[in-house]
């Protein structure tokens, strides 16, 4: 992921200025016959000796790791790359430049993040990186290259960088969180006297902590408030029909631009969401590479879990039948269909807004 | 895809900040810029200023613009500061705006006097009638106004462009205007650049956070402390360097550019003759303007006035010879006679016409006087059968020299066309100079001479009118100026005062004594006077004569040519001030067509001796140490009997009153670069050792839990750690903890001792890691007498552990360690 040359431009351009000042010198030098410019040359060769050295020295005491707090946030939301420099050496780094590439996994775009820094001798620092996604889809971090330079910026040399692969997933917009909690109410059926969350205890299978990510409607508010920390509930399965969202991932023949492939991503997670917010048990079905690919949606997690699943699948070559998986994989009674999203149909709808308007 | 939203930095750790170390840190490099700048002013241009009252405005300003940048409670608020100041200084400005318009104009003329000073210029100065005060106070007005600036890109928003966008025009107008600031001044700049450039390369507000935030404030935290840390690395390490480049790079450097000089000179010589040509040169018209160099000083008689400008290396002649020189080819321009108001007067034409009534001269006695040397030489060579053997021709081109002379070498044939001036002095010059002259080297000429004074039995008639010259030189040429009482006394206690009658009949033993002379002449100057090619120039109402043989004891060709002639003459020996060029012979270069020539420039132009050799006559003296690398050529014979020179010198210096200590200061500070590096070996001396003795005092201070504005507790836990430091440094291993079950029985056999010197038991380190626990995990404060006991118990085991290390590890542990 280097791009050769582009580091080192600055320090180029330290080097020819640091070198024209010495040429200047030289040039005193030979045509005065003076103490002082031949002592100020000498100065300058020995001051650019010891700026190496210590370049070498703040190198070796310096050490960066990278990594990135949250894996995944919704298409639009910001989210941080981090840089921790730790300096355990005896001289301060004044300037130290990092380096980190992100690729966008679809488009196989790099975008190339750059700053400076700087480090107390024995100190630590962040260095955060803040970064939104525009699209849907799947990022993954490199770690780039952590240069020192020295003081005058002549010599640059590269510290200790802990080895660093992560991705990111740009999830799709689902809506807003609040609405869920009205379609939890309405779950119970009509008629049904409306409950607070965790109202009854025989709706839920499990109890968790909070993890990032978690809606507020799963939150247990009275067990919370007992607790003193949020605590999430897992719903059980109260329904024995399976139902099942089948996604055709097939692009078309002409291809599919991204914001349609954000439209389609939203549509699908919009409707999962709201299923798994009214508690039905549902799967999410989609081909990949000729298999089918299955995830069930019991909870905010495995809601996740889909999404991130399906974000890193590829999209399908082939026009895929739904009606055939059905008819082979879920010909059991347990399952019912509970509707189809088409990328392509998607990319064909919005030409056709796009016309109309 | 991906769009940056921001960039943050965040400081998770960083050293602790000490804001009136970084005050004082901030006044320092603000101090270095400010002083260093007006320092370097007044001194570059000769200002006559109350220094106390200069130093004491930077120092103050420097101060208050450092706080006023510093202080946080400003922040937000420095634009009404700023506005005040602005509203301040005008208030002052015009106020004093008499005082303010005189040192201007004071100012102004101390720039102009350097520019007609250096470059011989008659630049008009302003009609100001200032005081030596009216300048301090402008310069004081100026200083105020700088400190404020500077204080903005130094220490408020360290920048190093703005800082050289204000600095440099400065600089740059200074070294225009002839300014020669002193080496303190440059020091001072050098390290200011130095530091500014440093600071400014890690000043980032951008990804600091929002003003006012925590992380902003963490930000600046280590911005600050980098910053200090920094500058007392650049001030330490720039101490370090600037001696290493002094001893060590220094003199190879000038080994080496010395071998380029030659090269670089050309390539000078090519640019400014390149620039000159676009001049105007319309000889027509009102303008012309053309580059005449004339040498340092050397151009006539006129002396003290420091040298004559020469246009950087500019080719002033050019010499092709027939044959390779095998000496240094002297070309007279000036001959001066008699000496008197720091000048030399050319020789009077009547004196010699006079004379030459009665030496039965048929031609020109004036061109027969300068042709007899020749002639005697080719008559000699001639009757030796060797003919015109030794003779060689010489082609002198004259490119940019001065046209006030035509420049010969010595012992050669004038003809009719030239003139000379003063009768037995300089060749009148000509406008252009191209001219092709019969000689003898000079060495050949006082062979052939020698042989020939020696065999010869009839005078002939050159003979007779070289014997009647002899005795004109002997009449008109050993003249001395009054004043010198010393030097003269000093000739006579030589004993070589010629009696009139050596002159005619012992030229033998003559020309032995001769040789004395010149030796004792050449070692007096080489011992007792320093060359310098940018001697100062002698004060006004000074003798020049007096002020370097007394006084300076430092100069050029023209000091020590003038000091010779008047020592010859006190010796007894005719001579005469020279000036002209002079062309070693290894700058002579071989050509295709079997000639040799060298291009003589501004810096071979010369003055030198010329005494009269009985039977020879006139000869060139070297005197000059040193110059145009002719040293080699100055013979230095050692005294091999009786007093030397020098010591002699001493004996006239007698009694100077000057102690060692005062010599030593005043060697330190005389403002030359030699000494600013032995003052930077003190600083640095100082620094190491007060360095290390304020570690080992903090560590000491640690270690027997002397923190006061700790409590007793901590003091503890100190002394604990300090001992357990000790115990790793007596080569307990890393894995033994504290809390390890071992501990106490390792320490103990640690600090066991020998026989003689009872150690620690165990029950002791037991007893001291019960107080350290009690002391760090405890709910009561433990009292004084418990970190006394500690302190004891650490001491003990500090003096057998020390007792058994060896030499080298001792006194680590006693100076650094603080063990």
């Amino acid at each position: 992921m280097r791009q050769p040359g582009e580091g080192k431009s600055r320090s180029v351009k330290s080097k020819l200025l640091y070198g024209a000042v010495v040429l200047a010198t030289l040039a005193v030098s030979l045509s005065h016959d003076a103490e002082f410019p031949r002592f100020l040359l000498g100065f300058e060769f020995l001051l650019a000796g010891a700026l190496y050295l210590c370049v070498r020295v703040m190198a070796a005491g310096l050490e960066a790791q990278f990594f990135l707090p949250s894996p995944a946030k919704r298409r639009g939301e910001a989210f941080e790359l981090r840089v921790r420099l730790r300096n355990s050496g005896y001289l301060p780094a004044a300037e130290v430049m990092v380096e980190a590439f992100c690729r966008d996994v679809y488009s196989g775009k790099v975008k190339r993040l750059k700053a400076p820094a700087m480090v107390d001798a024995g100190g630590t620092a962040e260095l955060i990186f803040r970064l939104k996604a525009e699209h849907c889809g799947v990022v993954r971090s490199f770690a780039g290259d952590v240069w020192v330079r020295d003081y005058l910026g002549l010599f640059r040399r590269r510290c200790t960088v802990c080895p660093f692969e992560a991705e990111y997933c740009a999830l799709p917009d689902w809506g807003p969180d609040a609405g869920s909690g009205g379609a939890l109410g309405r779950r119970s059926g009509a008629g049904t006297k409306a409950r607070g969350s965790g109202d009854d205890l025989s709706e839920i299978a499990d109890i968790r902590g909070f993890r990032e990510g978690d809606g507020l409607h799963s939150i247990h508010w009275k067990l919370s408030a007992r607790f003193d920390e949020w605590m999430i509930r897992i719903p059980g399965d109260t329904a024995d029909t399976e139902w099942l969202l089948f996604l055709d991932l097939y692009p078309g023949e002409n291809g599919v631009s991204r914001s349609a492939m954000d439209v389609f991503y939203d549509r699908a997670a919009a409707l999962s969401f709201r299923m798994m917010c009214a508690g039905v048990r549902h799967e999410v079905i989609w081909v990949q590479e000729y298999t089918p690919v299955c995830c069930a949606v019991r909870d905010e997690a495995s809601f996740r879990e889909m999404l991130m699943t399906l974000l890193h699948a590829p999209l399908c070559k082939t026009r895929v039948d739904p009606a055939m998986i059905y008819k082979e994989r879920f010909w059991n009674e347990t399952y019912k269909e509970a509707g189809r999203l088409s990328l392509a149909e998607t990319q064909n709808s919005r030409r056709e807004g796009q016309e109309t308007a | 895809m991906l769009l940056t939203v921001g960039k943050e930095l965040v400081q998770k750790e960083t050293g602790r900040l000490h804001p009136y170390l970084w005050y004082a840190v901030s006044c320092a490099l603000l101090l270095l810029e400010c002083g260093g700048l007006i320092a370097a002013v007044v001194s570059g241009w000769h200002m006559q200023v109350r220094s106390g009252w200069i130093f004491l405005a930077v120092v103050s300003s420097c101060l208050v613009s450092a706080g006023f940048f510093r202080w946080e409670r400003l922040e937000g608020k420095r634009r009404y500061g700023v506005f005040l100041f602005a509203l301040a200084y005008i208030t002052v400005l015009f106020l004093t705006r008499d005082t303010f318009q005189t040192g201007a104009g004071q100012f102004c003329n101390a720039a102009v006097s350097a520019v007609n000073r250096q470059y011989h210029s008659s630049v008009e100065l302003f009609a100001v009638s200032g005081s030596e005060m009216t300048l301090t106070v402008f310069l004081i007005e100026l200083t105020v106004l700088l400190a404020f600036l500077f204080g903005a890109v130094v220490v408020w928003r360290p920048d190093a462009l703005v800082l050289g966008v204000l600095e440099f025009p400065i600089l740059a107008v200074l070294f225009l205007f002839a300014g020669s600031p002193s080496i303190l001044s440059l020091f001072a700049l050098m390290f200011a650049a130095l530091g500014v450039l440093a600071a400014s390369r890690l000043f980032r507000r951008r990804l600091w956070g929002e003003a006012g935030s925590e992380q902003r404030r963490r930000n600046m935290e280590c911005f600050e402390n980098v910053q200090k840390k920094l500058l007392l690395l650049v001030t330490g390490v720039g101490l370090l360097l600037s001696i290493l480049a002094f001893y060590l790079v220094r003199p190879g450097l000038s080994v080496q550019l010395e071998k380029a000089e030659h090269a670089a000179s050309r390539l000078e010589t090519g640019i400014v003759e390149s620039l000159l040509g676009l001049l105007p040169q319309s000889g027509a018209g009102s303008i012309l303007m053309t580059a005449e160099t004339e040498g340092r000083g050397v151009q006539d008689g006129v002396l003290g006035d420091t040298d004559g400008y020469a246009v950087g290396t500019l080719e002033d002649l050019k010499i092709t010879v027939t044959k390779a020189p095998e000496e240094t080819v002297y070309l007279k321009g000036f001959i001066g006679s008699s000496y008197g108001n720091n000048r030399w007067q050319a020789p009077s034409e009547e004196h010699l016409k006079s004379a030459a009534v009665n030496w039965n001269i048929e031609d020109d006695p004036l061109l027969y006087v300068q042709n007899l040397p020749f002639l005697r030489t080719l008559y000699a060579a001639e009757s030796s059968g060797r003919g015109a053997e030794g003779m060689a021709e010489m082609t002198v081109e004259r490119l940019n020299a001065s046209s006030a002379y035509t420049y010969v070498p010595y012992n050669t044939y004038l003809n009719g066309y030239y003139d000379i001036t003063g009768g037995d002095g300089a060749i009148l010059g000509q406008t252009e100079q191209e001219d092709i002259y019969s000689y003898y080297p000079v060495s050949e000429c006082r062979e052939a001479l020698d042989t020939w004074n020696d065999g010869r039995e009839d005078s002939g008639v050159l003979d007779r009118v070289e014997e009647a010259y002899r005795a004109y030189a002997q009449q008109w040429y050993l003249e001395v100026p009054d004043g010198l009482d010393d030097i003269q006394k000093l000739c006579e206690e030589q004993g070589f005062h010629q009696r009139e009658e050596d002159w005619r009949e012992e030229q033998g033993l003559l020309a032995g004594e001769q040789e004395k002379i010149e030796d004792f002449v050449i070692t007096f100057l080489n011992e007792n006077y320093t060359f310098d090619p940018e001697a100062e120039a002698v004060p006004e109402g000074e003798d020049f004569l007096k002020y370097f043989l007394e006084e300076s004891k430092t100069g050029y060709s023209t000091h020590f040519a003038t000091a010779a002639v008047i020592l010859f003459r006190m010796c007894g020996v005719p001579a005469r001030y020279v000036a002209g060029y002079a062309a070693p012979a290894d700058i002579f270069t071989a050509q295709t067509d079997g000639t040799y020539t060298a291009v003589l420039q501004a810096d071979n132009s010369h003055a030198w001796a010329e005494i009269y050799e009985p039977g020879v006559g006139w000869v060139p003296v070297e005197t000059t140490p040193g110059a145009l690398g002719l040293k080699q050529e100055v013979k230095t014979p050692e005294a091999d009997s009786g007093k030397s020179a020098s010591a002699e010198a001493g004996e006239i210096e007698g009694g100077t009153g000057e102690n060692v200590f005062e010599r030593m200061m005043a060697a330190l500070l005389d403002g030359s670069l030699g000494s600013m590096i032995h003052l930077m070996e003190t600083a640095v001396m100082l620094l190491a050792v007060s360095s290390v003795l304020i570690h080992r005092t903090v560590r000491r201070r640690e270690h027997l839990g002397r923190k006061t504005h700790e409590g007793t507790n901590a003091n503890i836990v100190y002394i604990f750690r300090a001992f357990y430091e000790l115990l790793l440094y007596a080569g307990m291993r890393q894995e033994v903890h504290s809390d390890a079950p071992s501990f106490c029985k390792t320490a103990a056999e640690l600090c066991r001792g020998d026989g003689k010197n009872s150690g620690l038991t165990e029950t002791e380190v037991q007893e001291l890691y019960a107080l350290a626990l009690r002391a760090a995990y405890g709910q009561e404060e433990c009292g004084s007498a418990d970190v006394e006991r500690a302190r004891q118990i650490y001491r003990k085991a500090a003096r057998v552990v020390k007792r058994s290390l060896r030499p080298g590890k001792r006194i680590r542990a006693v100076c650094w360690e603080g063990f």
